[in-house]
């Protein structure tokens, strides 16, 4: 599996980590665990720079970004 | 590789959620959180439930969020028109009425496994307080 496929799979099933900044934007936003899911399960990923970005919708189909990179785990570092 | 524990505000929608001993660890992208992610979310919605914080738009829609429902799947579990459950949302402070927030707490806490008891006296009154949870 292309490693694309991986990071989905596993925001998607909720294995990530977040780092406070992208908790706090998703504070601002009123973004949940659940809607990171949600936008990482039908969400278009693609590379850029050693990071993942995926453009999807939440659970009330609003769009969102988000911005992680895949080390040993994934790391969201910011959603907007 | 650095870790600590850290007091946290303003890292899920409810601004009077304080999050305390939160554990942390540091990495190349920035200071991470190193919990689970849904825990700080499951953890607020406790809190909310079994404060009794009133359940305002702001409230509605974060549990309604950390359920991970759609605005019409949650209306039509509590058999409202999606357009109730909007305009609840929509006014963010507002207080929604005490048999319709009875209704949703008991909702959510089924829903997530929160344990809760009250009486309907435990729900009249405006008290919103800082909360501090503690996150281990």
């Amino acid at each position: 599996m292309h490693n694309s496929e991986v990071v989905r799979d596993l925001i998607a099933n909720g294995f990530y980590l977040l780092t406070k900044h992208a908790r706090e934007r998703m504070a601002e936003r009123n973004i949940t665990h659940m809607d990171i899911r949600q936008c990482a399960r039908h969400g278009i990923i693609d590379l850029k720079d050693d990071r993942y970005v995926i453009v999807g919708r939440d659970i009330d189909a609003e769009l969102l970004k988000i911005i992680c990179v895949y080390d040993d785990d994934v790391l969201i570092i910011t959603v907007y | 590789m650095k870790t600590w524990k850290e007091t946290l505000r303003n890292v899920v929608p409810l601004e009077y959620i304080v999050f305390v001993d939160v554990p942390m660890k540091e990495s190349k992208s920035g200071d991470v959180i190193n919990l689970a992610p849904e825990v700080l979310d499951l953890l607020a919605a406790t809190a909310v439930l079994q404060n009794k914080i009133p359940l305002r738009g702001k409230e509605v829609l974060f549990l309604r969020k950390v359920l991970g429902l759609s605005l019409e799947k949650f209306a039509n579990k509590l058999d409202l028109s999606s357009s109730t459950v909007f305009h609840w949302e929509k006014a963010e402070t507002t207080r929604i009425s005490l048999v319709s927030e009875l209704a949703v707490r008991v909702f959510v806490a089924e829903q997530l496994n929160i344990p809760i008891s009250y009486k309907f006296s435990d729900l009249v009154g405006d008290k919103i307080c800082e909360l501090k949870v503690k996150a281990v």
